[in-house]
């Protein structure tokens, strides 16, 4: 186990953090360096989602078998070992196991020595309250772990507790970039973990939930949840469906959007939007962001930013304005006691401008236009 | 010794308080309230009076890093004053450092003859009551700073077994300005992905303006509404790339304007408009790693809602989803009528059955509601 070379491993993980997809390689590379043939990051009761956390190239194929075959049930390293490693600094096969046991354990049997990893060393670290380790496999070649080696590894454990810290951190910021942007784009957004609970939301957002209480609200438990029972149902398959999408899989699924109904409103629509970036080790599977839309509210623009943006006058922007909020020119221009000339010569200068040729196409390209600041 | 293991010391190596207080500027963040709490700890265990950071290039931006209560003051007289220009210990320092020594003391670069002569000290430092210093030295990305600790008159200089330690500290100091670099960069990557996933072009630049990242869409409107030239930015249009310009440098300066968007005119297709805000968009606040997001919108689309999403949201049938669409393609009723292949009188009592269920009344009112859920993405 040279020192340098670890360093080395550990550096190219710090660079996964930033860069994701690097953790496989990465982590293969760290495996590698003390002597294992596979290293990942296991959370306590990941369980079935235990293929999406990171890990090295060769611990993929044993994950899929892990996941599909519920080798996580009645599993007697976890059972025997989360207690041991609240205390210890590294646990080897071992602490958990006799070699009697072993020759009868069907999870190290039909699983571990299936595979050729005999070796097997876990070492631990907490994040958040949440119990942590990184788990190394050895193949026969090398046989167990000593504990000599498990007191080297133990000593970067700070370093895989900061590569986790920080990999949430990553996914945090990049989930709240996508919210602020959004906002800008006067979207109201929010940012949703793998569990349906809401881990930020932005300002239209908040402005939104504020207003459609008694249709959607946030629960005790930071979960979304829609009062009308059969919106309720539509929200919850939407979750599931999020739930079970695979974040290693980079072709972004369509997942349809769904209506929440309001009483003596028109409905909300739900979609959710999945981010390329928004892959969080830490949490297991990808956050989503859940774009909410209240067709009730539609922000005609202010006049003053129709004269910035567009270089209306302001004439121009008042008709504007009443021309995109539904009403017909001949409307408007009551509205505005003009003549029915002079409005009609008003919106040729608005068309002109905006380079449009009718209504439909102005309202469509104002509706394009982004919010006027809140300084 | 190779960069390796210098980044990598494990945290053993240092005594128990150090490294707590190192890993507690990894929680920091870079929010600025919690920075100063984090120095403020570290020179807690460092026996230092006061720490701040200093880049070596552009060494104005000392105000924006991490920094301690206590020398605030003294930092924004530092650049205020332009001691940064005439900075004794920066134009002695940098140069041993290049040579190989990236922790210097005080009596490396300062003699006790320049404390009583040179103005740096007489008119500045000692007047705040700071006399002895060490500078921990590393590199983040392509940048080079200092932690410059701070120990005042009558304190005993920092020592030579103080420098060994602080030696061990640079990998530590390189990999939290690193992440927290990256951090507003991954910010930045996150709108530029919620801006993509909404069909909106995004550009995000660096403190000077530079491209680091652009999104999908964006880069369908380079060589039409907007070229790259030197790694900027430019509109095509001289005017409009005045006005562009203008913003982005306001921003990345001051934050979000008020005079918000600008309209770059291209030859044959309508404007691309173009908005700057500031990344974090932390209103007002200045921000460290300066970088802003270009979002691109460009008005030659013409968004039209998905049928899908109308029969959904409204429990229209795809028959009235269709005409709708059409309607807010911009066809007339008659158009959509022939374009649908159906007599004025289906078409009138269709529009009147999409009417109730949007529960709008006349054909603007529905395009007005409808391009609240359009988007350009096909189906």
């Amino acid at each position: 186990m040279d020192e340098d070379r670890i360093a080395g491993a550990i550096d190219a993980c710090y660079d996964a953090v930033v860069e994701p997809e690097k953790w496989s390689d990465a982590l293969q590379r760290l495996a590698e360096t003390a002597g294992a043939d596979c290293a990942m990051f296991y959370p306590k009761d990941v369980n079935e989602d235990a293929a999406r956390v990171p890990a090295s190239r060769s611990y993929a194929e044993l994950l899929e078998d892990y996941v599909q075959g519920g080798w996580y049930d009645n599993h007697y390293r976890a059972e025997r070992g989360w207690p041991l490693l609240r205390t210890r600094r590294y646990v080897l096969e071992q602490d958990l196991s006799t070699e009697e046991e072993r020759r009868k354990l069907p999870h190290y049997n039909e699983l571990y020595l299936r595979w050729g990893y005999p070796g097997f060393i876990a070492i631990p670290f907490v994040l958040d309250g949440r119990a942590w380790c990184l788990p190394m496999l050895r193949g026969r070649k090398n046989g167990f772990f000593t504990h000599e080696e498990g007191a080297r590894l133990a000593r970067f454990a700070p370093h895989f507790r900061r590569m986790m810290f920080l990999s949430e951190q990553f996914s945090q910021r990049h989930g709240h970039g996508g919210l602020e942007a959004l906002d800008r784009i006067d979207r109201a957004a929010v940012l949703i973990d793998w569990q349906g609970r809401v881990k930020g939301f932005n300002a239209k957002a908040q402005a939104l939930l504020a207003r459609v209480g008694n249709a959607l609200f946030l629960n005790g438990g930071g979960h979304l949840h829609a009062t009308h029972p059969e919106s309720e149902s539509r929200l919850q398959a939407l979750y599931a469906t999020l739930r079970t999408r695979n974040f290693r899989d980079r072709r972004r699924k369509e997942v349809a959007p769904i209506r929440i109904d309001r009483s003596d409103h028109r409905p909300l629509l739900v979609e959710a939007v999945s981010l390329d970036g928004l892959i969080s080790p830490a949490s297991a599977p990808a956050h989503s962001i859940l774009l909410i839309t209240d067709l009730d509210e539609r922000e005609t623009p202010a006049t003053e930013h129709l004269r910035t943006v567009l270089k209306l006058t302001p004439a121009e922007a008042d008709l504007c304005v009443l021309m995109c909020s539904g009403m017909t020119l001949a409307e408007a221009g009551d509205h505005l006691q003009i003549t029915s000339g002079t409005a009609r010569q008003r919106l040729k200068g608005i068309f002109q401008k905006t380079e449009t040729n009718r209504q439909s196409e102005l309202i469509s390209l104002l509706s394009r236009l982004p919010p006027a600041r809140r300084n | 010794m190779p960069n390796g293991s210098l980044l990598t010391h494990t945290d053993d190596a240092l005594p128990t308080p150090v490294a707590a207080a190192l890993d507690n500027l990894y929680h920091a963040g870079f929010e600025p309230a919690t920075w100063r709490e984090g120095m403020t700890g570290l020179c807690r265990t460092l026996g230092a009076y006061g720490a701040c950071t200093v880049p070596r290039v552009a060494a104005e931006h000392t105000q924006l890093l991490p920094c301690t209560p206590e020398l605030e003051e003294l930092v924004q007289v530092f650049v205020r004053d332009e001691w940064h220009k005439r900075d004794l210990r920066a134009d002695r320092g940098w140069p041993l450092v290049d040579a190989g020594r990236a922790v210097l003391l005080e009596h490396d670069i300062v003699t006790p003859e320049d404390h009583r002569r040179e103005p740096l000290y007489q008119d500045f430092y000692m007047r705040f009551g700071m006399l002895w210093w060490a500078g921990i030295t590393f590199r983040s990305l392509d940048k080079q700073y200092v932690v410059s600790l701070s120990r005042r008159i009558g304190d005993e200089p920092f020592s030579e077994h103080d420098r060994r330690l602080f030696w061990c500290m640079r990998g530590y100091l390189s990999r939290v300005f690193t992440m927290a670099e990256h951090m507003v960069t991954v910010a930045g990557k996150g709108g530029l992905d919620a801006l993509d996933a909404m069909d909106r072009g995004g550009i995000l630049v660096d403190a000077r303006a530079r491209i680091v990242a652009m999104n999908r869409r964006a880069e369908k409107m380079v060589g039409e509404a907007i070229s790259i030239v030197g790694n900027r930015v430019v509109a095509r249009h001289a005017d409009s790339d005045r006005a562009l310009q203008k913003l982005i440098t306001a921003t990345l300066r001051d934050g979000p304007q008020r005079e918000g968007a600008v309209m770059v005119r291209r030859p044959m297709r309508r404007p691309v408009l173009i908005d700057v805000l500031p990344v974090p968009a932390a209103a007002g606040a200045p921000f460290l790693f300066g970088k802003a997001l270009l979002v691109l919108i460009d008005l030659e689309d013409r968004p039209v809602p998905k049928e899908g999403i109308l029969i959904r949201l409204f429990r229209m049938t795809p028959a009235e989803a269709a005409l709708s669409v059409l309607l807010c393609s911009g066809l007339t009723l008659a158009q959509a009528s022939d374009r649908l292949r159906i007599t004025q009188g289906t078409v009138r009592q269709r529009l009147k059955d999409v009417f109730r269920k949007t529960d709008t009344v006349r054909q603007s009112e529905l395009i007005s509601l409808l391009s609240a859920v359009a988007t350009r993405k096909p189906l």
